[in-house]
């Protein structure tokens, strides 16, 4: 807050300088910079965000570290609680292979459970965070969410015909992996729906692609809930839970998928970061600006919607997450893509993980659905976030 | 050096046929204004130029190669544009915003280098931004937001600038401030601009547009009379020059105003009620 003060005056003082100048000649062909700095030497400048992009470093690290933490304290917790010792030595045992005195059953709900638990919800947290500013910077709207491409209500109606009638037959005998395969293939049907809905002569139109979504999802949410109310009251109680999200199908074997997901899209967006910066000034700009906007827009469409499709196959719809983690790190450290990115994947992971705690234990020994903590937290939030930038702009 | 040429471009938005068969040549160096009534083309012709448009027939070149065959980080290293759609909604600085116009010369991973910030800083010195380094693009006036799309076109580096209807969100004085800027850089520029006291005052060639057609092309002298004026723009024009700059000034009326020269007759009092009668009646 102070340091923004004194770029404030600065500026005033500036401007009355700048004045004097324009009166007595047009256009001063060089003149010392504001700072007074040196321009050899690269200064890093400020962003729009309340943290100085000098302190970004720091950031990255206490974010990296929590996560580490709430990894541990993640499995720690639970309906039978384990000291973080014990948690430690089971991790290290099986990490390294050495003989631990910790009770088998013990173990198994540690390595088995627990952490594959919490390892899925920090990537799916980090995820849907990505996947939000990836869809922002999409549709250049920043009330956009993952599921804004109606990926969601088409994952949906897979799981809710698996979990209800046993559809896709072959894949009901896998149990939950057979709901996770029904979820993630109509995602991708629905989102190539879509996407031929959206486009016109092989181009995404931001607005188009909104509004055929939205659409798209009405639909499908329609075919869900009339599926739902076809069923016993039992089995609809079971596709609510599956809808609002869980992490309580997490098992190692489940993890790679959303494990290359997450990061092959972050990859390839942290590459794509500055033509993202460039598309957020407009379509226009950013062809002037060198980006080859079409071609991006279907890259970004792709990533979006099958990174989306395979965390909800395994999570469930969760919401909101997507909508105010990118909003938050926005505030935090400005709009560049860059930031904003890697910034998002932490900030969702750790608070993803720690969403997961409380949907376990806030009831226990009943478990809340994820969606349910998300959105009651993720709501106040978001409101404080807006208020907050208003006063920010007004001052 | 750059030279731009346009060959039997034809543009179709929507279903609509805008430009046909248009051909122009821009020279190194010159500052060409592009003047026509709205929905003449200027942005039409412009965009097809700087590649948001595709045309259906036709060729624009820089230096005898095909622009179609550049890619989209060529054509942004060759001409640099300030368009007249201004973004609202952008959590950038103006530094930020400004360095994007050094994206076409950056590879994808490489940050920013200090010949990037020199020249960023530069670019704001140049348009009298340096003190808005730091600001949010959000609480900028218009002008200033218009300045900032000024000094990133600058930091493009471009061989040739485009201006489509910069000066639309500009109070007179920063008018007038970004077209002397713009002339005083030397680059070829070619500017579309509604008023044309302005082409006549800064521009080497002035090119009239009318339905997509190129109606005159030269000097604001040759091209700044009744003859090409009226049935363009619909109004009649008296020239008088600058008393400072030796300029061409337009003074315009409607063709429906009574003429009240000198050696016309005062007009009597039914005529002043319909003032449309004083032109069906001859003299």
């Amino acid at each position: 807050m102070l340091g923004d003060e004194i770029i404030d005056t600065c500026g005033n003082k500036n401007h009355s300088h700048y004045d004097s100048i324009i009166a007595t000649s047009t256009f001063p062909s060089s003149r010392v910079s504001p700072s007074g700095t040196p321009r050899a030497s690269r200064r890093v400048a400020r962003s729009t965000g309340l943290l100085h992009p000098r302190l970004l470093p720091v950031l990255v690290v206490a974010l990296s570290v929590l996560i580490l933490a709430s990894l541990v304290v993640g499995v720690a917790i639970g309906s039978v609680r384990i000291p973080v010792s014990t948690v430690w030595e089971v991790v290290i045992a099986q990490v390294t292979g050495r003989d631990t005195s910790v009770p088998s059953n013990e173990q198994q709900i540690i390595w088995q459970l627990r952490v594959p638990r919490v390892a899925l919800a920090g990537l799916v947290g980090a995820g849907l965070s990505v996947a939000g500013v990836a869809v922002q910077a999409l549709v250049r709207n920043p009330i956009a969410d993952p599921y804004v491409l109606g990926v969601s209500s088409g994952a949906s109606v897979g799981a809710t015909m698996v979990i209800l009638f046993g559809v896709f037959a072959g894949l009901g005998r896998l149990g939950s992996l057979g709901i996770s395969a029904a979820a993630f293939i109509t995602a991708m049907a629905s989102m190539t729906v879509v996407y031929l809905i959206a486009q016109r002569s092989g181009r995404l139109d931001p607005l188009r692609l909104v509004l055929s979504g939205v659409v798209i999802g009405y639909v499908l949410s329609a075919l869900t809930s009339f599926l739902v109310f076809q069923a016993d009251p039992r089995a609809a109680q079971q596709v609510l839970f599956w809808l609002l999200g869980s992490f309580g199908r997490a098992r190692w074997s489940i993890l790679p998928i959303p494990a290359v997901a997450v990061a092959g899209a972050v990859a390839v967006l942290f590459v794509r970061a500055r033509m993202l910066d460039a598309l957020a000034s407009g379509d226009d700009a950013a062809t002037t600006l060198g980006v080859a906007v079409g071609r991006l827009r279907i890259e970004l469409f792709i990533i979006t919607a099958a990174l989306t499709a395979v965390l909800v196959a395994v999570s469930g719809a969760i919401g909101f997450v997507g909508l105010v983690v990118p909003h938050a790190v926005r505030a935090l450290v400005g709009g560049l893509h860059r930031r904003v990115l890697v910034v998002s994947a932490l900030l969702g992971a750790l608070f993803m993980i720690w969403v997961d705690i409380a949907a376990r234990t806030v009831a226990a020994p009943q478990e809340i659905p994820v969606g349910i903590i998300t959105a009651l937290v993720g709501g106040p939030v978001f409101i404080v976030l807006m208020r907050h930038r208003d006063r920010r702009l007004l001052r | 050096m750059s030279h731009l040429r346009v060959d039997q471009l034809g543009v179709l938005v929507g279903e609509r046929l805008l430009i046909d068969g248009l051909d122009l040549s821009v020279d190194t160096g010159r500052f060409v204004g592009l003047v026509g009534p709205n929905g003449s083309g200027k942005s039409t012709l412009l965009k097809s130029i700087y590649r948001v448009l595709a045309p259906i027939r036709g060729v624009v070149s820089l230096d005898e190669r095909d622009i179609a065959s550049f890619s989209a980080r060529a054509v942004a290293r060759e001409i640099a544009v300030v368009a007249q759609e201004v973004p609202t909604d952008l959590e950038f600085t103006v530094h930020e915003i400004v360095m994007l116009g050094r994206l076409p010369h950056q590879r994808s991973l490489a940050r920013p280098t200090s010949a990037d910030d020199r020249l960023v800083d530069d670019a704001l010195d140049q348009v009298d931004i340096a003190h808005l380094s730091d600001r949010s693009w959000q609480t900028l006036s218009g002008g200033e937001k218009q300045r900032v799309l000024l000094a990133r076109a600058l930091a493009q580096q471009g061989n040739i600038i485009i201006l489509d209807e910069p000066t639309n969100h500009l109070d007179i004085r920063h008018q007038l401030e970004l077209l002397t800027l713009t002339k005083s850089l030397g680059t070829t520029t070619i500017a579309a601009l509604h008023d044309l006291n302005l082409a006549a005052e800064f521009c080497d060639e002035v090119v009239v547009l009318d339905n997509g057609a190129i109606v005159a092309h030269g000097t604001p002298d040759d091209v700044f009379v009744d003859d090409v004026i009226t049935p363009v723009f619909g109004v009649t024009t008296d020239r008088v020059v600058h008393p400072r700059t030796g300029a061409i000034r337009l003074l315009f009326s409607t063709l429906a105003a009574p003429c009240t020269t000198s050696t016309a007759p005062a007009p009597t009092a039914p005529d002043l009620e319909h003032p449309l009668l004083l032109r069906g009646a001859p003299s």
